[in-house]
């Protein structure tokens, strides 16, 4: 009985975070990028979203489309304001730049999370539900929607991965990620690509964003635990490896939610950290990561 | 159900007091981190213990476990205090899932607990566009309360300050307010009960919140979701 509520439940927040961590990674493996503002793209998109229907007044599907809109735009201002120009700086040396990409996109994650707040206070948002009620699986009374949130997650993820595989805007994403010389050589724009990849990356962070409005509801608070749990994740699958960061978002959901039924919900986090660590001494690359 | 914080720690000890003395049993205690962001396991937690209600001691958080009560339709009514309930603002916040939730406050925008209350809230909303949150009421009443202490007094000497609001009788927006005296249990704390200040139970209901308690007061009766099942 137990087992199956850890089962079900799990599933839905592990869902949510592959969605979170998947665009995260994809980031890192093109560009190099550890996108610190993670976090708050996430917490806007679903604010974007709860202002959209309690504010605006619109509809439910209107006002989750808003939200993933406000990320995007969120994730382009990102990559112009933030990354791009400390990457084309020609006053900061290359070897420093990785180190001026965190700092500056930590810092604007700070600043979006503290106008979030100034705003919208610090108060909890949630955005409602696209599917109401509950079914009875088992035994086990389920929301309807933390079905929806998976079944959207893995949909959105299978669709990313034909994109990444099947179309030519996806395989020269893959290409950079492998070998960003080779793809210039072959006369393609890298910072066309960056700017795919950021489209991409805002869609998927935004709609994680929404569906964690919905299942959880967010607050400016959110942005740190949210940001370092996709760290955290994408760092155990392999840093730039997607699959690696699938398999790594179900190890830290499941660990999550067997920790918070079988000990105590205050100590949520902490095995998935204690097994970071762990994997850090025996496996530095990660499950499957590459370098 | 308390988050586990420092002004909780006396509540729950009143809680465990006072209960049982209103024929309550307390099935089981609950403490949980206010950085909590997934109530399933607690509900099921609690579902498993069969109670007819969860009492709430809850404030740093508020919309979060309320939205899941209501989303994972948690058949146990939730009564007590939570804080962010007071505000105008939860129904939105929580987009109408604050339906059904109680809380105490001291007073809301629309029950006349004297008649000072209405007008306050009401110019207090055309001049800042919200009614005011629960600190606004006493926030209010004190600015008139030491005012005329120190009238009274002549002074802003803290001693006859002191003596002074000792003998305050004021009509406030929160009921009669006195204080008790320098040798009372509870020095210098606002008097309770009939004729004095007795707070209020209100309920969210269809956007409002709704005066359910004293009588004298109220403007409906407690009503739960459909999902809630009600033990009597």
């Amino acid at each position: 009985m137990l087992a199956l509520q850890i089962l079900i439940d799990g599933f839905a927040i592990s869902a949510l975070y592959a969605l979170g961590a998947t665009g995260f990674t994809l980031i890192f493996g093109v560009s190099g990028v550890l996108n610190l503002s993670h976090g708050a793209i996430m917490v806007a998109a679903a604010v974007a979203a709860w202002a959209a229907a309690s504010v605006l007044h619109l509809d439910i599907y209107t006002g989750a489309l808003f939200g993933v809109g406000v990320a995007l735009i969120v994730s382009f201002a990102t990559y112009f304001a933030v990354v791009k120009p400390i990457q084309n700086s020609t006053r900061i040396p290359n070897e420093e730049k990785e180190i001026f990409v965190l700092t500056g996109t930590l810092l604007w994650g700070i600043m979006i999370q503290e106008l979030i707040a100034y705003f919208f206070t610090n108060n909890a948002k949630t955005v409602l539900p696209i599917v109401e009620g509950v079914v009875d699986i088992f035994g086990n009374r389920t929301p309807r929607n933390n079905i929806f949130t998976a079944l959207v997650c893995c949909l959105v993820i299978g669709l990313l991965w034909l994109l990444v595989n099947r179309t030519r805007t996806g395989k020269a994403v893959l290409a950079a990620s492998m070998n960003p010389r080779g793809v210039t050589l072959l006369g393609l724009e890298l910072t066309q690509i960056y700017i795919v990849v950021w489209g991409i990356y805002g869609i998927l962070a935004g709609i994680a964003g929404v569906l964690l409005g919905m299942f959880l509801g967010v607050s400016s608070y959110s942005v740190g635990p949210l940001t370092a749990s996709a760290f955290s994740i994408v760092v155990l699958g392999g840093l730039g490896s997607v699959s690696g960061s699938l398999i790594a978002a179900f190890v830290v959901g499941y660990l999550e939610t067997i920790t918070a039924y079988m000990i105590s919900p205050a100590y949520r986090t902490i095995p998935a950290l204690l097994l970071l660590v762990f994997v850090m001494y025996i496996r530095p690359q990660g499950l499957l990561g590459r370098r | 159900m308390s988050e586990d914080a420092a002004w909780t720690k006396p509540l729950d000890i009143g809680y465990e007091a006072c209960l049982p003395k209103a024929g309550l049993k307390v099935v089981e205690h609950i403490r949980f981190s206010p950085d909590t962001t997934d109530f399933t396991p607690i509900f099921n937690k609690m579902e498993a213990a069969k109670p007819d209600v969860i009492v709430t001691g809850i404030s740093h958080v508020g919309v979060q476990p309320t939205v899941q009560w209501k989303n994972q339709q948690v058949p146990i009514p939730m009564f007590g205090i939570s804080a962010q309930a007071l505000s105008p603002s939860f129904w939105g916040d929580t987009n109408g899932a604050a339906e059904g939730v109680p809380s105490l406050a001291v007073a809301t925008p629309d029950v006349a607990v004297t008649p000072k209350t209405k007008p306050f809230a009401t110019a207090f909303k055309a001049k800042f566009g919200t009614p005011p949150a629960y600190t606004g009421y006493t926030a209010y009443d004190e600015v008139y309360i030491i005012a005329e202490a120190i009238q009274r007094a002549g002074s802003t000497d803290p001693d006859k300050m002191v003596a002074e609001l000792e003998k305050t009788d004021f009509e406030g927006t929160i009921g009669k307010i006195q204080f008790y005296g320098k040798n009372d249990e509870f020095t210098h704390g606002i008097k309770s009960g009939p004729g004095a200040v007795t707070g209020l139970v209100f309920q969210w209901q269809n956007g409002k919140q709704i005066t359910v308690w004293p009588k004298a007061i109220a403007e409906g009766k407690l009503k739960f979701p459909d999902f809630v099942k009600l033990s009597q």
